[in-house]
Protein backbone atom coordinates (compact mmCIF):
# COMPACT_ATOMS: atom_id res chain seq x y z
CA UNK A 1 0.00 0.00 0.00
CA UNK A 2 1.30 3.43 -0.91
CA UNK A 3 0.31 6.83 0.46
CA UNK A 4 1.12 10.12 -1.26
CA UNK A 5 0.28 13.68 -0.33
CA UNK A 6 -0.98 15.93 -3.10
CA UNK A 7 -1.81 19.34 -1.61
CA UNK A 8 -4.92 18.97 0.47
CA UNK A 9 -5.48 15.41 -0.67
CA UNK A 10 -4.10 12.17 0.70
CA UNK A 11 -3.90 9.56 -2.02
CA UNK A 12 -3.87 5.84 -1.29
CA UNK A 13 -2.79 3.44 -4.02
CA UNK A 14 -1.34 -0.04 -4.56
CA UNK A 15 -4.13 -1.60 -2.50
CA UNK A 16 -4.21 -5.30 -3.35
CA UNK A 17 -7.28 -6.24 -1.32
CA UNK A 18 -9.84 -4.48 0.85
CA UNK A 19 -11.42 -7.19 2.98
CA UNK A 20 -12.13 -8.00 6.61
CA UNK A 21 -8.53 -8.87 7.43
CA UNK A 22 -6.87 -6.10 5.38
CA UNK A 23 -9.13 -3.05 5.61
CA UNK A 24 -7.97 -2.19 9.12
CA UNK A 25 -4.44 -1.49 7.85
CA UNK A 26 -5.74 1.05 5.32
CA UNK A 27 -7.89 2.74 7.93
CA UNK A 28 -5.03 2.99 10.42
CA UNK A 29 -2.53 4.33 7.88
CA UNK A 30 -4.91 6.95 6.56
CA UNK A 31 -5.85 8.13 10.04
CA UNK A 32 -2.19 8.37 10.99
CA UNK A 33 -1.14 10.34 7.91
CA UNK A 34 -4.21 12.41 7.09
CA UNK A 35 -3.16 15.34 9.28
CA UNK A 36 -5.24 18.41 8.46
CA UNK A 37 -5.91 17.41 4.85
CA UNK A 38 -9.49 17.51 3.68
CA UNK A 39 -9.74 14.93 0.93
CA UNK A 40 -8.88 11.29 0.35
CA UNK A 41 -8.41 9.61 -3.03
CA UNK A 42 -8.42 5.83 -2.89
CA UNK A 43 -7.06 4.26 -6.06
CA UNK A 44 -8.53 0.78 -6.44
CA UNK A 45 -6.89 0.17 -9.81
CA UNK A 46 -4.83 -2.67 -8.35
CA UNK A 47 -7.53 -3.96 -6.04
CA UNK A 48 -8.84 -7.35 -7.07
CA UNK A 49 -11.08 -7.93 -4.07
CA UNK A 50 -13.39 -5.94 -1.82
CA UNK A 51 -16.03 -7.15 0.62
CA UNK A 52 -18.59 -5.46 2.86
CA UNK A 53 -15.94 -4.82 5.53
CA UNK A 54 -13.88 -2.97 2.94
CA UNK A 55 -16.92 -0.95 1.97
CA UNK A 56 -17.53 -0.17 5.64
CA UNK A 57 -13.98 1.13 5.87
CA UNK A 58 -14.55 3.47 2.92
CA UNK A 59 -17.69 4.77 4.64
CA UNK A 60 -15.70 5.31 7.85
CA UNK A 61 -13.10 7.37 5.99
CA UNK A 62 -15.88 9.38 4.36
CA UNK A 63 -17.24 10.28 7.79
CA UNK A 64 -13.74 11.21 8.91
CA UNK A 65 -13.30 13.88 6.24
CA UNK A 66 -16.97 14.92 6.13
CA UNK A 67 -16.38 16.66 9.46
CA UNK A 68 -13.95 18.96 7.66
CA UNK A 69 -16.10 19.28 4.52
CA UNK A 70 -13.81 16.99 2.56
CA UNK A 71 -14.63 14.12 0.21
CA UNK A 72 -13.45 10.58 -0.50
CA UNK A 73 -13.08 9.72 -4.18
CA UNK A 74 -12.74 6.15 -5.46
CA UNK A 75 -10.41 5.93 -8.46
CA UNK A 76 -10.14 3.32 -11.21
CA UNK A 77 -12.08 0.40 -9.70
CA UNK A 78 -11.75 -2.84 -11.65
CA UNK A 79 -15.00 -4.26 -13.09
CA UNK A 80 -15.47 -6.83 -10.30
CA UNK A 81 -14.97 -4.17 -7.62
CA UNK A 82 -17.18 -1.69 -9.48
CA UNK A 83 -19.89 -4.33 -9.60
CA UNK A 84 -19.89 -4.65 -5.80
CA UNK A 85 -19.86 -0.87 -5.36
CA UNK A 86 -22.91 -0.72 -7.62
CA UNK A 87 -24.65 -3.64 -5.88
CA UNK A 88 -24.32 -1.90 -2.51
CA UNK A 89 -25.23 1.48 -4.04
CA UNK A 90 -21.87 2.95 -3.12
CA UNK A 91 -21.83 4.56 -6.55
CA UNK A 92 -24.44 6.91 -5.04
CA UNK A 93 -22.23 7.72 -2.07
CA UNK A 94 -18.77 8.09 -3.59
CA UNK A 95 -17.55 9.97 -6.61
CA UNK A 96 -16.04 7.22 -8.78
CA UNK A 97 -13.45 8.48 -11.23
CA UNK A 98 -11.62 6.66 -13.97
CA UNK A 99 -8.23 7.93 -15.12
CA UNK A 100 -8.21 11.22 -13.18
CA UNK A 101 -5.88 13.93 -14.53
CA UNK B 1 -6.76 -24.63 7.09
CA UNK B 2 -7.41 -28.33 6.64
CA UNK B 3 -8.56 -29.87 3.37
CA UNK B 4 -10.90 -32.84 3.41
CA UNK B 5 -11.47 -33.03 -0.32
CA UNK B 6 -12.04 -36.77 -0.16
CA UNK B 7 -14.87 -36.40 2.33
CA UNK B 8 -17.22 -34.86 -0.22
CA UNK B 9 -17.59 -36.63 -3.53
CA UNK B 10 -16.42 -34.32 -6.29
CA UNK B 11 -16.54 -31.36 -3.93
CA UNK B 12 -14.29 -29.35 -1.65
CA UNK B 13 -14.43 -29.26 2.12
CA UNK B 14 -12.28 -27.00 4.26
CA UNK B 15 -12.00 -26.45 8.00
CA UNK B 16 -10.88 -22.89 8.73
CA UNK B 17 -9.51 -21.68 12.03
CA UNK B 18 -11.94 -19.21 13.56
CA UNK B 19 -9.83 -16.24 12.48
CA UNK B 20 -10.54 -13.50 9.91
CA UNK B 21 -7.04 -14.00 8.49
CA UNK B 22 -8.05 -17.55 7.48
CA UNK B 23 -11.01 -16.44 5.39
CA UNK B 24 -9.20 -15.09 2.34
CA UNK B 25 -7.01 -18.18 1.81
CA UNK B 26 -10.18 -20.28 2.03
CA UNK B 27 -12.08 -18.19 -0.52
CA UNK B 28 -9.04 -18.28 -2.80
CA UNK B 29 -9.15 -22.09 -2.58
CA UNK B 30 -12.86 -21.92 -3.40
CA UNK B 31 -12.06 -19.72 -6.41
CA UNK B 32 -9.55 -22.23 -7.75
CA UNK B 33 -11.96 -25.11 -7.17
CA UNK B 34 -14.81 -23.36 -9.02
CA UNK B 35 -12.49 -22.53 -11.91
CA UNK B 36 -11.43 -26.17 -12.07
CA UNK B 37 -15.12 -27.06 -12.35
CA UNK B 38 -15.54 -24.76 -15.35
CA UNK B 39 -17.57 -22.08 -13.57
CA UNK B 40 -17.89 -18.68 -15.22
CA UNK B 41 -16.08 -15.57 -14.00
CA UNK B 42 -19.40 -14.17 -12.73
CA UNK B 43 -20.08 -17.31 -10.74
CA UNK B 44 -16.58 -17.34 -9.30
CA UNK B 45 -16.63 -13.67 -8.26
CA UNK B 46 -20.09 -13.81 -6.69
CA UNK B 47 -19.50 -17.11 -4.88
CA UNK B 48 -16.16 -15.90 -3.56
CA UNK B 49 -17.79 -12.75 -2.21
CA UNK B 50 -20.80 -14.51 -0.65
CA UNK B 51 -18.54 -17.09 0.98
CA UNK B 52 -16.27 -14.42 2.38
CA UNK B 53 -19.25 -12.61 3.88
CA UNK B 54 -20.62 -15.82 5.41
CA UNK B 55 -17.24 -16.84 6.84
CA UNK B 56 -16.54 -13.33 8.17
CA UNK B 57 -19.87 -13.44 10.02
CA UNK B 58 -19.13 -16.94 11.35
CA UNK B 59 -15.84 -15.66 12.80
CA UNK B 60 -17.04 -12.27 14.04
CA UNK B 61 -20.10 -13.59 15.89
CA UNK B 62 -18.71 -16.88 17.21
CA UNK B 63 -19.76 -17.74 20.75
CA UNK B 64 -16.85 -17.23 23.19
CA UNK B 65 -16.86 -20.91 24.16
CA UNK B 66 -16.58 -22.01 20.54
CA UNK B 67 -13.59 -19.95 19.37
CA UNK B 68 -11.49 -23.09 19.05
CA UNK B 69 -14.05 -24.71 16.76
CA UNK B 70 -13.34 -24.51 13.02
CA UNK B 71 -15.58 -22.86 10.47
CA UNK B 72 -16.50 -25.63 8.06
CA UNK B 73 -16.84 -24.76 4.38
CA UNK B 74 -18.27 -27.21 1.83
CA UNK B 75 -18.66 -26.57 -1.88
CA UNK B 76 -20.24 -28.82 -4.48
CA UNK B 77 -21.19 -28.19 -8.07
CA UNK B 78 -23.56 -29.67 -10.62
CA UNK B 79 -23.81 -28.60 -14.25
CA UNK B 80 -26.56 -26.14 -13.26
CA UNK B 81 -25.84 -25.11 -9.67
CA UNK B 82 -23.19 -24.34 -7.08
CA UNK B 83 -23.94 -25.15 -3.45
CA UNK B 84 -21.89 -23.64 -0.65
CA UNK B 85 -22.37 -24.48 3.01
CA UNK B 86 -20.78 -22.51 5.83
CA UNK B 87 -20.99 -23.94 9.33
CA UNK B 88 -20.89 -21.59 12.29
CA UNK B 89 -20.90 -21.71 16.07
CA UNK B 90 -22.65 -18.41 16.65
CA UNK B 91 -25.84 -17.72 18.52
CA UNK B 92 -27.57 -17.78 15.14
CA UNK B 93 -29.49 -15.08 13.32
CA UNK B 94 -32.78 -14.56 11.53
CA UNK B 95 -32.40 -14.69 7.79
CA UNK B 96 -34.44 -11.93 6.13
CA UNK B 97 -36.75 -13.00 3.33
CA UNK B 98 -35.49 -10.28 1.01
CA UNK B 99 -32.15 -8.50 0.76
CA UNK B 100 -32.36 -5.25 2.70
CA UNK B 101 -29.63 -2.69 2.23
CA UNK B 102 -28.76 -0.79 5.42
CA UNK B 103 -28.57 2.99 5.53
CA UNK B 104 -26.00 4.15 2.98
CA UNK B 105 -23.96 5.79 5.74
CA UNK B 106 -23.82 2.63 7.86
CA UNK B 107 -20.36 1.08 8.21
CA UNK B 108 -21.72 -2.46 8.59
CA UNK B 109 -24.67 -4.72 7.97
CA UNK B 110 -24.20 -5.41 4.25
CA UNK B 111 -23.02 -9.01 4.45
CA UNK B 112 -26.41 -10.72 4.32
CA UNK B 113 -27.59 -8.23 1.72
CA UNK B 114 -24.70 -9.23 -0.54
CA UNK B 115 -25.28 -12.95 0.03
CA UNK B 116 -29.01 -12.75 -0.70
CA UNK B 117 -28.38 -10.57 -3.74
CA UNK B 118 -26.00 -12.93 -5.54
CA UNK B 119 -27.50 -16.30 -4.61
CA UNK B 120 -30.60 -17.99 -6.04
CA UNK B 121 -31.64 -19.34 -2.65
CA UNK B 122 -30.32 -19.16 0.88
CA UNK B 123 -31.44 -21.01 3.99
CA UNK B 124 -30.17 -21.13 7.55
CA UNK B 125 -30.28 -24.38 9.48
CA UNK B 126 -29.91 -24.25 13.24
CA UNK B 127 -28.47 -27.21 15.11
CA UNK B 128 -27.45 -28.13 18.64
CA UNK B 129 -23.80 -28.48 17.69
CA UNK B 130 -23.72 -25.57 15.25
CA UNK B 131 -25.62 -23.85 12.47
CA UNK B 132 -25.24 -24.01 8.71
CA UNK B 133 -25.84 -21.37 6.07
CA UNK B 134 -26.69 -23.08 2.78
CA UNK B 135 -26.27 -20.91 -0.32
CA UNK B 136 -27.27 -22.07 -3.79
CA UNK B 137 -26.21 -20.27 -6.92
CA UNK B 138 -27.64 -20.96 -10.37
CA UNK B 139 -24.69 -21.15 -12.72
CA UNK B 140 -24.52 -18.50 -15.42
CA UNK B 141 -22.45 -18.37 -18.59
CA UNK B 142 -20.25 -15.32 -19.25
Amino acid sequence: MRIDIQGGTLKVSEVRELGASSAGELKDKVRTQLGDRQNIDIDLGETSYIDSCGIGTLIGLRKLVANREGVVRVLNPQPSVRQILRLTQMDRVFEIVNNPP
Amino acid sequence: MTKHAAAVTDGLQLDLPCDLAAVRPATEALREYLRSRGCSDSDVIDCELATAEACNNAVEYVLPAAKDQPVRLEITTTPSEIEIQVGDHTGGFTLPEKPVLPDLESEGGRGLFVILSVMKSVRYERGESGNTLVMIRERVRD
